[in-house]
């Protein structure tokens, strides 16, 4: 059932190392032959007797001298004739002897090669390749002009041969006159032979016909046939198997095989061609494979049942061993599984296993907002991701100039150290100050009008700037300015150094008006400083303080509003009221 | 504990014309099929095509593609690329639905219907559907054929966007793109047309590179189709393969190259071998010498009908003919197991074309030998490709015959 192959590879290969070895013979007789006339010319043996060859002159009949001279001649004119038909210089009568030679000796010798290769100054082969496949492969070069196809067709040899359709009409027209010489020869011949063993002369007279033998292993008879032979026949399978590929829904990989040499895995099984058969094939795979699993599962069964039944009969033996003794019968032990210890190791994998999953679910994220350039504009992908706003200022803070940049000493992990140990020394937790949004960009336009124009000039307009920066979206637009407020504000206050420690005191001062007017109202809660949001505490998510415990509160609202007053007060006496803060 | 936060994550895919591509970290090395998780089908596919054990590629790529990631792959020639993303395109491939579901372009018919036969051999107990979309070939026949359904498509840029435009091969369902000999395919003459095919797929389709060679400036345009691929590179100058001798034989004029041929008529085909010119006028003319002085060679190049360069191949293919004459158009992916010898009649254009065209010799830790003919004004260049690669290129020793 099964197809295994020889691999053909092999036998290529071996049929590679038979042609070297003959090679090799061949020329090692080659070389035999000179060493073997060399020798001969110096042998003593080629000393001949004295009137040896007087004698054989004498024998010499003058008959064989006539038949010697009959073929010298009969080889010149051959030679001449030969020399003759090759150069082209026929006469008329020549020429239409002509016919008579299935050679055309005047052909050959046109289509000499040149010695020069062809200047390497033209185009290479280089793909992409024929033009008409890209853009305008509409009209398929075998569909559109019918005489560029190649056919096949036999000649009055019986041989299958190739041409451009467009010439067929011409070597037709050979190939007959070609016929009437041969057959007329033929008929020559059948009368000399009387018409005995015509049958044994293997010319098919038909040509042009198509043929429809069914070749099934060319390949064994191939050592028989020409190499050209062999070719064609395998084209003509080739030829075959396509067109009957050409109606068929499902291809699998012996449809194309198309004889290749090529060596399979051991497992490779050949399935047939016919799909129905093909199923069968695959269906019996299928059920020795299962029939093999459950041997092997049976097997596995049986030998582990053996094994308890030598354990059973061990076990009893010492029993028995132990009752002679008068010793109990040993107790089974019933198998406790050992529950694997989660060593710290255990554990330490366990850990980084979730880090890294962790990990690769961020960055997969990521990967699913990365947009292609490729696919902008494809549908259902939009022109920009939307960034948050946590992108978009590390987006801003990249472009920005580094001369705007706050100063090196104003590092991001200072702050971040100092706003922390704030907290831990603050034990009046709802001085943190609420994340809505809303203030926010209210103060934001606010200060930056403030900071950029004149910091401390008050802006008649800042309501109706508040009413358009509303939506967080737009902040893109103002893009240029927007950051500008955190290095104004920065720079402004270099020299305060001392003031670094408390960075959210500052900002509030700073930004007086806003104390003054937009919060003063609202008891507790105070909205952020200006610059919260950029030095803040990760800014992606801050918990909401609004629900603080109630005995806090009040002396929560006394503490501000001692502060407050301190501001009022200190604002109307000096520009950097920074003492008061230094608790 | 450095989970990175997004911010990290998206500065992954900035500018890279200033960045240094190296492997990327942590790629799992998996030393047996049995351990990737394929579908029974295909891993019987695979033992029965004649892998054993998995080449260093397919231990490195087969994983990353099947978890869906783009990937950037490279390896040396005939180390079982192909077979590398078939397999997971194979594993992909959702057999219940009759649609087009994988895409896999490349350079030259030949090698689009190669890479469909390797698909069609592995994927064999999977009865997989698998078309080979190339030019040069009957319309109407293509449309029909991709009317049935097919899984797996493997063709030709131009031939592919033609039956796209047509809806003859619909995009909705592919899940996959895959470039082979990625470098030539993002060149100058094939990027548009990759650019044109890759319109019509979905948005965030898996992409998955593969070639020997991958230029500085390939791997850098990259991130215009590619989301954070993983790369598996190779280093220049572990390129060139042991297995591949590489010798030279100096001639003073460009004559003397026939007679060289000639003499080495009978060592060539000892197996099979491929010789390589620039020019389809030049394989023209070598052929016709070779046939007036009665060696038996064959010939291909681009300007054949497509039928004949079929025929070519399939005799090639069966040991047919053992000799062949051919252009750049052969350089790149053919593989035929018994060529173990290369002769580069010319020297190629460019580096990287002498690592492809070598490498049609030595397929799959088979030994090749690989002979150079150089004019002396050419040494120049040999010497500079043997240097670019850190490879050793001799002249060639009079046993040559013996290496094969």
């Amino acid at each position: 059932m099964s197809t295994y192959e020889i691999s053909k590879s092999s036998l290529l290969s071996l049929k590679a190392e038979i042609l070297r070895k003959q090679q090799e013979l061949v020329k090692a007789k080659a070389g035999n032959e000179v060493k073997i006339k060399v020798l001969k010319k110096n042998t003593p043996l080629e000393i001949k007797n004295k009137g040896v060859e007087g004698r054989s002159r004498n024998d010499e009949t003058e008959e064989e001298q006539d038949l010697l001279k009959q073929s010298r001649s009969a080889l010149e004119y051959k030679t001449k004739l030969y020399d003759q038909l090759s150069s082209g210089q026929l006469t008329e009568e020549e020429m239409r002897n002509n016919r008579r030679f299935l050679v055309r000796f005047d052909k050959k010798n046109k289509s000499k090669v040149p010695d020069l290769p062809p200047s390497d100054s033209e185009p290479e082969d280089k793909y992409p390749e024929s033009e008409d496949e890209y853009y305008n492969s509409d009209s398929d070069t075998n569909d559109r002009d019918p005489g560029e196809k190649f056919v096949d067709y036999v000649d009055c040899f019986g041989r299958t041969r190739k041409c451009m359709q467009k010439d067929l009409d011409y070597l037709k027209s050979k190939d007959k006159e070609l016929r009437t010489i041969v057959e007329e020869k033929k008929k020559k011949l059948e009368i000399s032979m009387n018409e005995e063993d015509n049958t044994n002369i293997n010319i098919s007279p038909v040509p042009n016909e198509i043929e429809n033998e069914k070749i099934n292993d060319i390949n064994e008879e191939s050592e028989l046939l020409s190499s050209d032979m062999r070719r064609e026949m395998l084209r003509m399978q080739w030829e075959k198997e396509e067109e009957e590929l050409r109606n068929k829904s499902d291809i699998h990989y012996q449809d194309i095989l198309f004889s290749e040499a090529r060596s399979h895995g051991v497992g490779y099984y050949g399935f047939s061609k016919d799909e129905e058969e093909r199923r069968k094939q695959q269906e019996a795979l299928k059920k020795l494979r299962k029939e093999t699993e459950e041997q092997q599962k049976k097997a596995q069964d049986l030998k582990l049942s053996r094994e308890k039944l030598l354990a059973a009969r061990i076990k009893a033996a010492k029993d028995r061993k132990r009752a002679r003794l008068g010793l109990p019968p040993l107790e089974d032990e019933p198998e406790t599984p050992v529950e694997p210890e989660i060593s710290d190791e255990d554990k330490k994998k366990e850990e980084e296993k979730k880090q890294q999953e962790e990990r690769e679910r961020i960055l997969d994220e990521a990967r699913k907002k990365f947009i292609r350039p490729w696919d902008i504009g494809k549908e259902g992908v939009k022109e920009k991701e939307v960034m948050t706003q946590e992108e978009w200022v590390e987006k801003q803070r990249k472009e920005r100039p580094e001369m705007f940049a706050p100063p090196k000493t104003y590092s991001r992990q200072n702050f971040r150290s100092n706003e922390k140990k704030n907290d831990m020394e603050d034990t009046n937790k709802s001085l943190r100050f609420s994340t809505k949004k809303i203030p926010k960009s209210h103060k934001n336009k606010q200060s930056r009008t403030q900071l950029g124009i004149n910091p401390f000039k008050k802006n008649v307009q800042e309501d109706t700037i508040i009413d358009v920066d509303e939506d967080y979206v737009e902040i893109p637009q103002s893009s240029p300015i927007e950051p500008t407020l955190i290095e104004d504000l920065t720079d402004s206050r270099d020299f305060e150094d001392r003031l670094l420690g408390d960075y959210s005191t500052i900002s509030q001062t700073i930004d007086p008006d806003y104390s003054n007017d937009s919060d003063r109202g609202r008891g507790v809660e105070i909205a952020p400083p200006p610059t919260f949001d950029y030095y803040g505490p990760t800014s992606s998510k801050i918990p909401r303080r609004s629900e603080q415990s109630k005995p806090l509160e009040d002396s929560i609202e006394a503490g501000l509003k001692f502060l407050r007053k301190q501001v009022e007060h200190k604002e109307k006496s000096t520009k950097h009221p920074e003492e008061m803060f230094l608790f | 504990m450095d989970v990175p936060n997004k911010r990290a994550a998206s500065s992954i895919f900035e500018d890279l014309s200033n960045v240094e591509f190296e492997t990327s970290e942590d790629v799992e090395v998996i030393e047996k099929f049995k351990n990737m998780n394929l579908k029974e089908e295909l891993l019987r596919g695979i033992f029965a095509y004649g892998f054993e054990k998995p080449s260093a590629i397919q231990q490195r790529a087969i994983k990353p593609i099947m978890k869906g990631r783009d990937v950037i792959a490279q390896a040396q020639s005939g180390t079982g690329k192909t077979a590398t993303f078939s397999i997971s395109i194979l594993q992909a491939v959702d057999l219940t639905m009759r649609e087009t579901q994988v895409l896999c372009l490349s350079p030259t018919r030949e090698l689009a219907v190669q890479i469909q036969k390797v698909i069609l051999a592995l994927g064999d107990f999977m009865n997989v559907q698998c078309h080979a979309c190339i030019g040069g070939t009957n319309l109407g026949e293509d449309i029909r054929k991709l009317d049935y359904g097919q899984h797996v498509v493997s063709g030709t840029p131009g031939r592919v966007y033609d039956m796209i435009r047509r809806r003859a091969l619909r995009t909705r369902a592919v899940k996959m793109l895959v470039l082979d000999e990625a470098d030539e395919m993002l060149n100058k003459g094939f990027k548009e047309q990759i650019y044109d095919v890759y319109r019509f797929l979905p948005p965030s389709t898996q992409v998955v590179l593969i070639s020997a060679t991958l230029p500085h400036e390939i791997l850098e345009i990259t991130s215009k189709f590619m989301t954070d691929p993983i790369r598996i590179l190779v280093k220049r100058d572990e390129l060139t393969l042991e297995g591949i001798k590489q010798f030279f034989v100096a001639v003073e004029r460009e004559e003397w190259k026939f007679d060289t041929l000639c003499d080495l008529y009978d060592t060539l085909t000892i197996t099979q071998a491929v010789i390589f010119c620039n020019t389809k006028r030049k394989v023209d003319w070598l052929t016709e010498k070779m046939r007036e002085n009665n060696f038996t060679v064959s010939a291909m190049h681009g300007d054949m009908p497509q039928k004949e360069r079929d025929n070519i191949m399939k005799e090639f293919r069966s040991g047919q003919s053992r000799v062949l004459i051919t252009t750049d158009v052969w350089a790149r992916g053919i593989d035929v197991q018994q060529v173990s010898l290369v002769i580069n009649y010319d020297l190629p254009n460019n580096r990287e074309l002498y690592i492809h065209r070598i490498g049609r010799s030595g397929r799959f830790g088979r030994k090749g030998v690989a002979i150079n003919f150089v004019k002396s004004d050419d040494i120049r260049i040999l010497r500079d490709i043997e240097q670019y690669y850190s490879t050793q290129i001799d002249e060639m020793p009079m046993n040559v015959a013996d290496l094969i």
